[in-house]
């Protein structure tokens, strides 16, 4: 399995270094911790209103699931991450969702919904200026963490099948690039 | 590698395709009597090498030697050659197993000759 550091170190190289965000996040904290209510219903409704996505949670589920949300938010936004936060991210965020069987596009498409519910508020309660700022700093952290989840998942479902058929990965590599050669060449 | 290859499908009617591979899926060589895709071939002979080593060790049986799958027509036969390579060979149902394991034992030094030319001393071990 890809360690969790060698999936940042991409994603800061070819998107940028996260620590300024993080400095940007800190001097707001508080007043973006507020918008956890708002965020989140916005999400929930969402993902309860589409028949798919709505079948992958139990009944009575969403309190439960609300208040993780709105935890995972608040130290998002406060701009404190360090080692244990990123890992939380890979490990335990991006993998609950491979045990819960939730794709990668509905993680990405739920990234981008919270993305543009935090935009249209920062448009709200700043002027544009630092609106911007404020959100271009939301965008690169909440990014990083989909780039965590999304590798992660697909590190896992390698590792898995690795792991149950002997397959090293460069076989498994092999299998995937004859694949998309053939499905390449059909159109 | 090509005429060691074709040697073997040579050596027996029954045998009607060959399929020289790495463990990790990329062909070596092919020789056959019918058109194949060589390459997705490869990548499954890999797989199924990979599959039976997995299986084995969690049976505690020691590695793999020959893997044999019958179907309604034909049989594959797989062999891994070292850690590093696998032979595919494929065949009419109708073949004695113990000929196509001769065939294969008798140009196997060959083969490794070859393969150690081609991928240096790392092939290890034999059939």
């Amino acid at each position: 399995m890809k360690d969790y550091r060698e999936v940042l170190k991409s994603f800061e190289s070819i998107a940028g270094p996260i620590k300024p965000h993080a400095e940007v996040l800190r001097r707001y904290a508080e007043n973006l911790k507020e918008w956890d209510e708002l965020l989140v219903k916005v999400f929930y409704d969402t993902l309860f209103s589409y028949g798919t996505s709505a079948s992958i949670f139990r009944e009575g589920e969403r309190t439960e699931r609300e208040v993780a949300l709105k935890m995972w938010y608040r130290r998002v936004v406060s701009g404190e991450w360090d080692e244990s936060f990123w890992e939380w991210q890979f490990r335990k965020v991006g993998f609950a969702h491979v045990i819960r069987g939730i794709p990668n596009e509905f993680i990405l498409s739920a990234m981008s919904l919270l993305q543009r519910t935090f935009l249209e508020k920062a448009l709200q309660e700043f002027p544009v200026e630092e609106a911007v700022r404020v959100y271009t700093a939301f965008k690169h952290i909440t990014d990083a963490v989909a780039t965590l989840m999304a590798a992660g998942y697909m590190y896992c479902y390698l590792e898995a099948l690795s792991e149950s058929t002997g397959m090293p990965p460069a076989l498994i590599e092999r299998h995937a690039v004859l694949l998309a050669r053939r499905i390449y060449e059909e159109i | 590698m090509k005429a060691l290859l074709d040697e073997l499908v040579g050596s027996l009617n029954e045998i009607i395709a060959v399929v020289l591979t790495t463990t990790d899926g990329f062909p070596l060589g092919f020789a056959s009597k019918i058109p194949i895709d060589a390459e997705r071939e490869a990548a499954a002979i890999a797989s199924l090498a990979s599959l039976s080593t997995r299986s084995t060790d969690l049976a505690g049986i020691g590695p793999a030697e020959e893997i044999l799958i019958t179907s309604e027509i034909g049989r594959i036969f797989v062999y891994p050659i070292g850690e590093l390579t696998a032979i595919g060979i494929i065949t009419v149902r109708d073949v004695t197993t113990a000929l196509v394991l001769l065939k294969v034992r008798q140009l196997l030094p060959e083969i490794e000759a070859e393969l150690e030319r081609l991928l240096g001393d790392r092939t290890g071990g034999s059939v």
